[in-house]
């Protein structure tokens, strides 16, 4: 079994709790397989269907037609929710929603405890949590104490000492400094490197969506595109459309097409934005 | 003439306990007045909590914040007076909405301020205008708004007290590009038809680098620098050893001009990398053609 992740063919609209429609379509037929070991970036604006589709990815929404599988197990069965849940984490966009403690191991403790784990291997899973997102040091602050991206790495850390095998993640750097931006992109990218954890992160951010595998744009409940960071990001005009930024370096290559210089947009990073740039001259 | 100025203002954290910290460290600073400034640091760099002693929601430890050469803390019964001058806009403000409608949430300060009905009015419609909230959302709750417009009724909430400095933490968090284009374009708008000085703290130096002439760099507690927009960003390797990431753009300069390009050492956006580079490729291509 090679697939983490599969929606098939999902529709998906908000409904009251007498189960009449309350929102437009979210998501229209959407379709989507997600590898283990994969990092895989979803990007797309506000309203785009994104975090509703991460939703749907945990468990949390279920479709209103078309199905949603998670290790195998459909998503429809409530009764293996937990089995779901244990597999796979999420971590969401604001800290403090997600903090259930008054002290920081404590709260990266909560996870495990809950599932059961033996006294001394949650006391190694927390330490080791909290070195991964280099929060040690933190342990016995109150969570209160923290800064918006320290709380994050918390939060992280939480999902890490649950060991699970796919981490959803829904805009986890929107509140973050540049620095603790970085922090937490090197923590997602170790955990599917060195851990093998399959990895979606849910971003806005095109600079975060360039250190995935694979990008998956979605616009309007549908996807757009679909392919390497390299494919997607070289299309300044299209994802411009869609209120979705370009690397900079994109951006300039296209400025000077624009302006009748003969290059492609070929680029999205430094370096070889350099390269091109200086063929010009050559 | 400077609106606001610090001489050696310092704040700890949590005095005498072991959790004690020194966020703000011996800070000395010149604001003028209608400036547009920018202010970044990373997490912790103390930028939130100075911000939070220019209208007196702190008190220094040490040293003191003057708002038109007078001593904000001179006389403590006049520091209501100093939140009307010195309008704050927090991280997330939406969460702070309350009233039953858009037009009661933004006629809240003014109402404090003591304006009259048409005063009032006049404000609430005039910078409901501004932020881009069509009038018809006014009579509408608060509660009912798309998050981006629950964002602008706060913003707006504060700038209806027309405060002579106004500041925005991260006014943009949060939001998609979009999003956060239309924001920054409405907080240009203000400051351009008011007049008013505005300092935007924010992450993000391509928002910084789009709208302030001057940048304020915290690290550590400490001003790292205050100068004008283009002479901070000549600094983009000192900036980057404060973990604060210059725009990409930026980079690629510094990269093209190790190999031997003569770009200038201050570009901070694309279209002023773009420029340069057309006119080098004209200068020498157009040349060679003629020849």
């Amino acid at each position: 079994m090679n697939v983490q992740l599969k929606a098939d063919h999902v529709w998906f609209h908000y409904t009251d709790e007498e189960g009449n429609r309350t929102s437009e379509d979210v998501l229209k037929d959407v379709s989507l397989e997600i590898k283990k070991g994969s990092f895989t970036a979803i990007l797309g604006h506000n309203g785009s269907g994104k975090s509703t589709l991460a939703r749907l990815l945990n468990a949390i929404l279920v479709p209103i037609s078309g199905s949603v599988w998670v290790n195998g197990i459909e998503t429809r069965d409530e009764e293996q929710l937990y089995e779901i849940r244990r597999h796979t984490g999420m971590v969401f966009q604001n800290p403090d929603n997600q903090i259930v403690a008054t002290i920081v191991e404590e709260d990266v403790a909560f996870g495990p405890e809950n599932l059961g784990i033996e006294p001394q291997e949650i006391r190694r899973r927390v330490d080791e949590a909290l070195r991964a997102v280099d929060m040690y040091e933190y342990r016995l602050h109150a969570p209160s104490q923290l800064s918006g991206g320290q709380k994050q790495r918390v939060a992280i850390a939480g999902i890490i000492a649950m060991r699970p095998d796919c981490i959803i993640l829904d805009e986890p750097t929107a509140m973050l400094d540049p620095r603790g931006r970085r922090e937490v992109m090197k923590t997602i990218r170790m955990l599917n490197e060195e851990h093998g954890i399959t990895v979606v992160l849910i971003t806005h951010y095109m600079d975060e969506a360039v250190q995935a595998d694979r990008v998956v744009v979605m616009d309007d409940g549908k996807i757009i595109m679909d392919s390497t960071p390299g494919a997607v990001f070289t299309k300044p005009e299209l994802l411009q459309a869609v209120g979705l930024d370009v690397p900079q370096a994109a951006e300039l290559l296209q400025s000077l097409k624009e302006a009748g210089l003969p290059v492609e947009v070929t680029a999205i990073d430094e370096a070889s934005c350099a390269d091109v740039i200086m063929n010009l001259f050559a | 003439m400077a609106i606001l100025r610090t001489e050696e203002l310092t704040y700890q954290y949590s005095a005498g306990t072991p959790f004690e910290k020194t966020a703000v460290d011996h800070v000395d600073l010149e604001i003028e007045e209608g400036a547009f400034v920018g202010v970044i640091g990373s997490t912790g760099s103390g930028k939130s909590t100075l911000m939070q002693h220019f209208n007196g929601l702190l008190r220094p430890t040490s040293g003191a914040v003057y708002l038109d050469g007078m001593d904000i803390w001179a006389d403590k019964t006049k520091i209501r007076d100093v939140r009307f001058q010195v309008g704050l806009v927090f991280q997330y403000p939406e969460y702070q909405l309350f009233e039953e409608t858009v037009y009661r949430d933004i006629a809240y300060g003014p109402k404090n301020m003591g304006l009259t009905e048409s005063e009032i009015k006049e404000r609430v419609l005039e910078t409901a205008e501004l932020v881009g909230l069509p009038e018809e959302l006014l009579e509408q709750s608060p509660f009912a708004l798309s998050g981006g417009q629950k964002r602008r009724v706060a913003i707006a909430g504060v700038m209806a007290l027309r405060p002579r400095i106004l500041i925005l933490d991260e006014p943009t968090a949060g939001l998609d590009p979009m999003g956060r284009e239309d924001i920054l374009g409405e907080i240009r708008a203000y400051h351009k038809k008011t007049g008013g000085t505005v300092l935007l703290v924010s992450h993000s130096m391509e928002d910084v680098a789009k709208c302030a002439e001057k940048i304020l760099v915290m690290d550590h507690g400490k001003k790292f620098c205050y100068e004008d927009t283009a002479a901070v960003f000549r600094r983009a390797q000192e900036l980057e050893t404060l973990g604060l990431s210059v725009p990409q753009v930026t980079r690629i300069c510094m990269e093209l001009r190790r190999r031997g390009l003569p770009l200038g050492d201050d570009i901070y956006t694309v279209q002023q990398a773009a420029r340069q580079l057309a006119a080098l490729y004209q200068g020498r291509k157009g040349g060679a053609s003629i020849c």
